[in-house]
């Protein structure tokens, strides 16, 4: 059983009110740069009781068009309250082993519950079966099936970059707004007998419920918005080994992995965005992953000296997939208790399919050699034939280890052993991406998210914007590595070290064209990207008595994953934004921060306009690394007596992050950094205007300078290039090292007494915390998370839903 | 040793057999041709990616005819702008325009059909000279092939005497067909269309007997002859301009404090001479 909170989030400023200018406004771009909330009168607030109105589904009161905001009430507390909650973990599994004379029996059944810590509609909850069963059918051959089935039924909050997430309405929600009464009922006036049940109402000029939201409120999001999931996957792998001889063994492998799984997205109407008229979104996807592996094995003796361990094998792999996907749209009835395919006209109900088949097949061989006990030599090849490639490929690896020491107790080493090792795989091209394909089309620019589909005026076809290449070779990796392992004082103490330096060539890459080539876009083997990196782990046992042991281990990585290659484009977006995004760059780290950044002065000094505000580039730049300087770990064992007690220190030092929420917030005006008051010390200049703040004037933000003197960081500088919709990323990279509690843990292993009373064979309590605790200098959220999760691109924060810390508790019993 | 060397031998001969993997790269999702009636249709669909979406905008903002209220516009309303503000409104004008267009006039030359090729040019010649207007010089003849990854920019006047070239070229071709389609509609010929077109690209150029004689042989009698996209409630059949300011990105486009709507309030004579400026504003620039 485990609880979970949300381990870092981003802070509010309740000084100032919505609006703009200094003055209140409902209905200014939802902006918090009104008024100071502590001068207002404290009286009730003056409302329109001539008009429409909005009766809240939650508390039933009546909301009015507030025509004076004389309220000092803030709701920071009670709107981050609503949405976030401790989440509950419930892990229970029962597995019973039985074996027979010529059999053995396994049968588990695990269930997980899970309670996300965002309120409402935030669960997961999974069932697991598995069979396992041997049987030795002669003394020469053994067959065995394992098989599991798994149902997986969840439901999430939207994220990210969405006027539908979570994060983008809550954390935009201005101080002086309650979100309590997100839905209700809207009347247009006092003669509207009827009004319009399930209405949204919202901060952003839609107060009163009238129209869909802008934002979604976030009870609206959590609530209302529904994204249930259910994934089933059934495994089945059968395998027969069949001893020929004594020193020589066939078997066969077969494997299916089949799933299915259900996605649906339920915006009802007035949700923000598309969905005025509300939207239904239903994928059904599937997949069949199969493989056999047909291999022989065997030993034999060279000589005397040297012994051969071998394998040779065929393996085919066959993977097809399919999805199916229907959209709903402007719904007929829009009774939000059924979420229905099809209800909406002819013109709104779309559906499509995606199919693919991929195969791979390929030989292998593995030979190791033992040599006088004390050298071993592995050489392994596989020959592959792929789907995507007309020729067949060739991949060999090597790998030796020498024991240099293995020995007594005499001298401080005691145990040497050199390793070293050489291997290349290949990755070849993604299907379909050969050809350049004619797909139906739109007008309008799409990553506004306006467009115009074509199907409403009689059908309309493109060529791609992504040209096919039939050319692609495979991708390559090759990596050699070097190390070795050594232990010290009587195996006490153990070191080990590898250095390894991997090298992909003809990488495979999306680049960008011009588009006056006709293509925006085309696939071709273009990069070469090196990754060299030292890995040290070490273990001490520094007691170890009967009663008392105490163990300390760690480890130490760092690397350099440099893009060495890349001709004839600026970058390739990985992840993230055309404004600010993950890229590959030639010259730069693999997944480097790229963005609008500060024109420099031949010196690096940050160039200025005549009034001391700093001016931007023309091209985007690399404004930031995500990847560490190093990562390192250190943790404990301690056993005494019954007792176990262990814990594991993790840091990452040196990435860099972009903080794109922050920036946004800046915009906003809800960031406490824009709720500061300063004193101008000068007359300080006003960003895009001819006027100034005079000396001894306070005003609300902050007194910067770029190199040219002190400028006033006020509204109008956080609304254009202070602010996160400005040019200027690079002012929101920040260093984002952490160091975590990664993990801490104490059990207690049950007596004999206890165990006896109960009729157990052995059992365990303990109690564990994960992320308990995190130091970072990065502002708002867990470094870790990710605006695209665990993805080649990273290092990006924008309203991203946050990580969690965790306490967990736990039973095992044995009977 | 001997049965490994076997054994090897098998499964690497098993390989060797191409039809285990063999078509399956070829696309079951999409075609790759399309008839020439659908690419055309999309020609026509992409004239409202520049009069109606990102490339309207943009010249809006800088021409004062809207002011950039909100988020990224408020910064363009500063003149604040990067390279790649530009991106999406090239690739309307090249990817999704002129090259769908070439590749519709190629199958219109292919297949005889000089009316299909008389529209292509019409469109081709849209597409070159509103670009030309906004961006002085641009891409003219090396475009829509992957061989020129950094086409030459051809000046701005031999641009739109190319495109009007192209439209003449247009006219004769489709002349007396009807511009009316699935897209737009017009009671216009698609030479009246052209001449109309023609008419614009000249005043640009400063032309003015040209720019008069083209609309003479326009002819435009009633505003039914105007080329008008309709646009329905259907879930992406709405304006662009209503998608963007109350769908997608509300505030961000108003007209307050813009040009436009002082000239629109103001009786004062300053005004007149700003008339006056702004009537030369709109007609070199969109």
């Amino acid at each position: 059983m485990s609880f979970d909170e949300v381990n870092r989030e981003h802070a509010k400023q309740g000084v100032f009110g919505q609006g703009r200018g200094g003055v209140w406004n409902s209905n200014a771009s939802g902006l918090s740069w009104g008024d100071k909330i502590a001068d207002r009168s404290g009286a009730a607030n003056g409302v329109d009781q001539t008009g429409a109105y909005f009766v809240g589904g939650i508390t039933g009161d009546t909301y009015y068009p507030i025509t004076a905001k004389n309220s000092r009430e803030v709701y920071n507390d009670a709107n981050r309250e609503m949405v976030f909650r401790s989440g509950l973990t419930q892990n229970y599994g029962l597995s019973v082993n039985y074996s027979g004379e010529n059999s053995d029996t396994f049968i588990s059944y695990s269930r997980l519950d899970q309670k996300g810590v965002i309120n409402g509609l935030s669960d997961y909850v999974r069932n697991t079966f598995r069979v396992n069963t041997t049987n030795n059918l002669t003394d020469r051959i053994t067959t065995r099936i394992n098989t599991s089935f798994i149902d997986i039924k969840s439901n999430r909050i939207q994220t990210g970059s969405n006027l539908n997430g979570l994060y983008l309405g809550y954390l935009r929600t201005a101080p002086d707004f309650s979100n309590e009464d997100y839905i209700g009922t809207y009347y247009s006036g006092p003669d509207d007998a009827v009004g319009v049940p399930n209405s949204h109402r919202s901060y952003r000029a839609r107060q009163i419920g009238q129209g869909s939201g802008i934002y979604n409120n976030p009870g609206w999001t959590i609530n209302e918005i529904n994204n249930p999931n259910e994934v089933m996957r059934f495994t089945v792998s059968p395998k027969i080994e069949i001893a020929l001889q004594d020193n020589l063994k066939f078997t066969a492998r077969y494997g299916l992995d089949f799933y299915t799984d259900r996605r649906e997205n339920y915006y009802p109407v007035k949700s923000a965005g598309d969905w005025n008229g509300g939207g239904f979104y239903k994928n059904d996807y599937s997949e069949r992953i199969q493989n056999l592996n047909l291999f022989f094995n065997g030993q034999n003796s060279i000589t005397s000296d040297i012994d051969l361990t071998w394998v040779v094998g065929y393996v085919v792999e066959d993977n097809e997939y399919y999805r199916f996907s229907s959209s709903t749209n402007n719904f007929l009835n829009p009774d939000p208790s059924k979420q229905l395919v099809g209800n909406a006209v002819n013109g709104d109900i779309l559906a499509s399919e995606y199919k693919s088949r991929d195969k791979k097949t390929s030989g292998y061989y593995s030979l190791s050699f033992g040599v006088f006990d004390n050298l071993l030599i592995d050489l392994t090849g596989r020959l592959e034939r792929n789907t995507t490639l007309s020729d067949l490929n060739f991949y060999p690896s090597a790998s030796a280890g020498y024991v240099i020491k293995e020995a007594s107790n005499t001298g401080v080493l005691s145990f040497l052993k050199l390793r070293a090792s050489y291997g290349q795989v290949g990755i070849a091209p993604s299907l379909y991406i050969n050809e350049s394909n004619f797909i139906t089309s739109t007008a309008g620019s799409e990553g506004w998210g306006d467009y115009i589909d074509g199907a409403n005026y009689g059908g309309t076809v493109r060529r791609s914007a992504t040209q096919g290449n039939p050319d692609l070779k495979v991708e390559r990796v090759t990596e050699t590595e070097f190390g070795f392992d050594a232990r010290f004082f009587d195996n006490k103490l153990t070191f080990g070290a590898t250095y390894y330096n991997r090298l992909t060539t003809d990488g495979i890459l999306q680049l960008e064209t011009p588009p006056s080539t006709g293509f925006t876009e085309r696939y071709a083997n273009a990069a070469e990207i090196s990754n060299k990196g030292i890995e040290l782990d070490f273990s001490y046992n520094l007691i170890s008595d009967t009663d008392l042991s105490v163990n300390l281990f760690g480890n130490f990585t760092a690397y350099k994953n440099i893009v060495e290659s890349l001709p004839d484009v600026s970058r390739v977006l990985l992840n993230g934004f055309t404004s600010t995004g993950s890229v590959v760059k030639e010259g730069e780290s693999f997944a480097a921060i790229f963005g609008g950044a500060y024109e420099r002065n031949a010196d690096g000094s940050i160039a200025t306009d005549s009034s001391g505000f700093p001016l931007i580039d023309d091209e985007q730049q690399v404004i930031g690394d995500p990847n560490p300087d190093y990562r390192a770990g250190l943790g404990a064992n301690i056993d005494y007596k019954n007792f176990n007690l262990s814990f594991l220190f993790e840091t990452s030092q040196g990435n860099d992050m972009w903080g794109g929420t922050q920036g946004v917030l800046y915009y906003f005006g809800i960031h406490p950094d824009t709720a500061n008051e300063s004193v101008a010390p000068v007359d300080l200049p006003i960003y895009n205007s001819s006027s100034v703040i005079p000396a001894g004037t306070t005003f609300r933000g902050n007194i910067g300078d770029f190199g040219g003197g002190q400028v006033a960081l006020q509204e109008n500088w956080y609304r254009t290039n202070g602010g996160g919709f400005g040019d200027l990323d690079e002012q929101f990279v920040k260093d984002a090292s952490w160091i975590k509690l990664r993990e801490i843990s104490l059990n207690y292993t049950l007596p004999e007494s206890i165990l006896g009373a109960i009729r157990a064979k052995s059992g365990q309590v303990g109690v564990a915390g994960r992320n308990l605790f995190l130091i970072t200098d990065f502002a708002g959220v867990d470094p870790e998370v990710n605006l695209s999760g665990a993805s080649k691109g990273r290092g990006l924060d924008y309203f991203t839903n946050p990580g969690t810390k965790s306490v967990l508790l736990n039973v095992k019993l044995n009977f | 040793m001997k049965k490994i060397t076997l054994f090897m031998a098998t499964a690497f001969l098993l390989l060797s057999c191409e039809s285990a993997v063999e078509g399956l790269n070829d696309n079951p999702n999409a075609y790759t041709d399309a008839p020439i009636s659908l690419i055309l249709n999309h020609s026509l669909l992409n004239l409202a990616s520049i009069a109606e979406a990102e490339p309207a905008r943009i010249t809006g903002i800088f021409t004062d005819q809207f002011t950039g209220v909100d988020r990224q516009y408020r910064t363009l309303n500063g003149y604040s702008t990067l390279s790649t503000t530009y991106e999406s409104f090239w690739e309307d004008v090249y990817q999704r325009g002129i090259s769908q267009i070439q590749i519709a006039k190629a199958k219109a030359i292919e297949g005889g059909n000089s009316v299909a090729e008389g529209q292509a040019l019409i469109l081709e010649g849209y597409h070159f000279s509103e670009a030309a207007i906004v961006f002085g010089d641009i891409p003219f003849s090396e475009v829509n092939n992957p061989e020129f990854p950094s086409p030459n920019y051809e000046g701005q006047r031999s641009v739109i005497l190319g495109a009007i070239a192209m439209i003449t070229d247009g006219v004769a071709k489709a002349g007396s067909s009807s511009a009316n389609n699935n897209v737009l509609e017009t009671s216009s010929t698609w030479a009246q269309i052209g001449n109309a077109l023609k008419a614009r690209y000249y005043l640009a150029l400063g032309d003015m007997a040209n720019a008069n004689s083209s609309a003479v042989a326009a002819n435009f009698t009633s505003a039914d002859n105007d080329w008008n996209i309709t646009h329905s409630t259907a879930n992406y059949g709405e304006n662009l301009f209503w998608q963007f300011e109350v769908e997608q990105r509300a505030d961000y486009l108003k007209i307050e404090n813009s040009y436009m709507a002082q000239l629109l309030n103001s009786t004062d004579d300053h005004t007149k001479e700003t008339r006056r400026q702004m009537k030369r504003h709109v007609t070199t620039t969109m």
